[in-house]
């Protein structure tokens, strides 16, 4: 039996691999050569992101109470996670679900900010991005860490699905946090249920004996223009 | 003077701040829009002449080659940059009424959304094309729009979201705001918004990219 307890994944900043490509992808050079200044800019911020992400996080998994694909809801120890269809029905087969909330900290932020603020927005900018790809990262990390820990008990994981995404309300946020103490990894959340530090990701990992990790089921989002649209 | 005005022009599109800037590699060690702004102002050319046939001539040639995918927001922020640089001089005509602003726009995220590169994007695209732009940031809701509504009466409103999540609380959003200041026009954008969402919530305009707000707004 899976332990119902929570696990706090050991991450290191030298864990945290950044895709140039993909910090180039988010600046609009889908096939482009960047010039070399965006290249200077990216190449600094990279070096100094080293110094300002601090990855920590962690999960729970827990056994499933019911799962209504129909109405998109997953009931987890009694409280209701209102996934939406679409995420529901990558679910299919799953007994557990694990919980996770992860984040790097909110050095990147506030210096991104702080460029910003001082009208270098090209600096501010690329370095922003590179906090969503570190915080994207972490929770790659902790995927991972869910991937081996289910593969002990001989299980098998699902894509990863976060609040805001796929049609689950961002709202949910606030449920999904109820399942760990208060400022888990020094993370709380807004008024909106919003993270703090931005840079942080929460979601869900489902756990079956059949399931399997897919393409993200894009072609079934209404949202033609996501910025991580047929991405993963 | 329409010989400054062009230089000035280009420095906006190509993104070439001060003569100290390195880029763009091809305008190195020349004046930029900081240098020449200052000395259009000293040869007696108009604050206002400088704005409308420099700044937001410039402006309108980034706006357009970033709809038509000819640059990208590196080189719009450094044309945005530029702008900057020059409107630094241009600030006590403003203050002291010599240029009027186009008007007033009232600029946020919505409610649940904390993305802002859109909408940042579009606040340089609108400010660049002559308007003043009061940005109530992320995150934000109705009642913060209302407010700077009162304060700024005949302000036009833009909304951003980014998540399909998010697009609920722009409807609420536009709404409350209407049923506020019915006649004060909304225009609304981001990644998942759509014309027949526009059309659904009771919204002005929707624009898919900065450049298509900033030619609604100077129409």
């Amino acid at each position: 039996m899976i332990p119902d307890q929570i696990t706090y994944v050991p991450i290191h900043t030298a864990d945290i691999k950044i895709n140039t490509q993909n910090i180039l992808s988010f600046l609009g050079y889908k096939h482009q050569e960047p010039e070399e200044m965006v290249s200077v800019v990216i190449n600094k911020y990279l070096s100094e992101s080293i110094h300002l992400i601090h990855p920590k996080g962690g999960f729970i998994i827990k056994k499933i109470d019911h799962l209504d694909k129909t109405k998109g809801i997953l009931l987890i120890d009694g409280k209701a996670l209102h996934v939406n269809r679409i995420i529901a029905s990558q679910l299919t087969g799953i007994e557990f679900i694990a919980l996770f909330i992860c984040t790097i900290g909110d050095k990147i932020e506030k210096l991104a900010r702080k460029l910003m603020g001082e009208g270098d927005s090209l600096e501010g900018y690329t370095l922003d991005i590179i906090g969503s790809e570190a915080a994207e990262e972490t929770a790659e990390i902790i995927h991972q860490f869910i991937n081996k820990t289910a593969n002990q008990y001989r299980y098998s994981i699902t894509n990863r699905f976060s609040p805001g995404y796929c049609t689950w309300n961002v709202k949910e946020q606030a449920e999904l946090f109820s399942f760990f103490p208060q400022q888990f990894s020094g993370i709380t959340l807004t008024e909106s249920a919003l993270m703090s530090p931005i840079k942080s990701v929460s979601g869900i990992i489902g756990l079956g004996k059949e399931v399997k990790k897919h393409k993200y089921p894009c072609q079934k989002c209404k949202q033609t223009d996501c910025l991580y649209r047929n991405q993963h | 003077m329409e010989d400054i005005l062009e230089q000035i022009t280009t420095c906006i599109e190509f993104g070439k701040i001060n003569k100290a800037a390195p880029y763009p590699p091809n305008m190195k060690d020349q004046d930029g829009a900081d240098e020449l702004t200052k000395q259009a102002l000293e040869q007696g050319v108009k604050a206002e002449t400088i704005l409308k046939q420099a700044l937001i001539t410039g402006m309108d040639r980034v706006g357009k080659k970033f709809s038509e995918k000819k640059i990208f927001i590196p080189q719009m922020l450094m044309s945005a940059k530029a702008m900057n640089a020059a409107i630094e001089h241009l600030k006590p005509f403003f203050t002291s009424g010599e240029i009027q602003r186009k008007g007033k726009f009232i600029l946020a995220t919505v409610q649940g959304d904390l993305h802002d590169i859109g909408k940042n994007l579009v606040k340089m695209a609108i400010e660049g094309s002559g308007w003043e732009v009061i940005d109530l940031g992320t995150d934000v809701k109705s009642e913060k729009i209302i407010a700077s509504l009162a304060e700024n009466p005949d302000a036009k409103v833009g909304l951003s979201a980014l998540l399909t999540t998010t697009m609920q609380n722009m409807k609420d959003i536009v709404q409350n705001v209407k049923s506020h200041y019915p006649h004060n026009e909304i225009l609304i954008g981001g990644a998942p918004v759509t014309e027949d969402f526009r059309k659904q919530i009771g919204a002005d305009f929707y624009s898919p990219d900065p450049q298509g707000a900033v030619a609604y707004l100077n129409q």
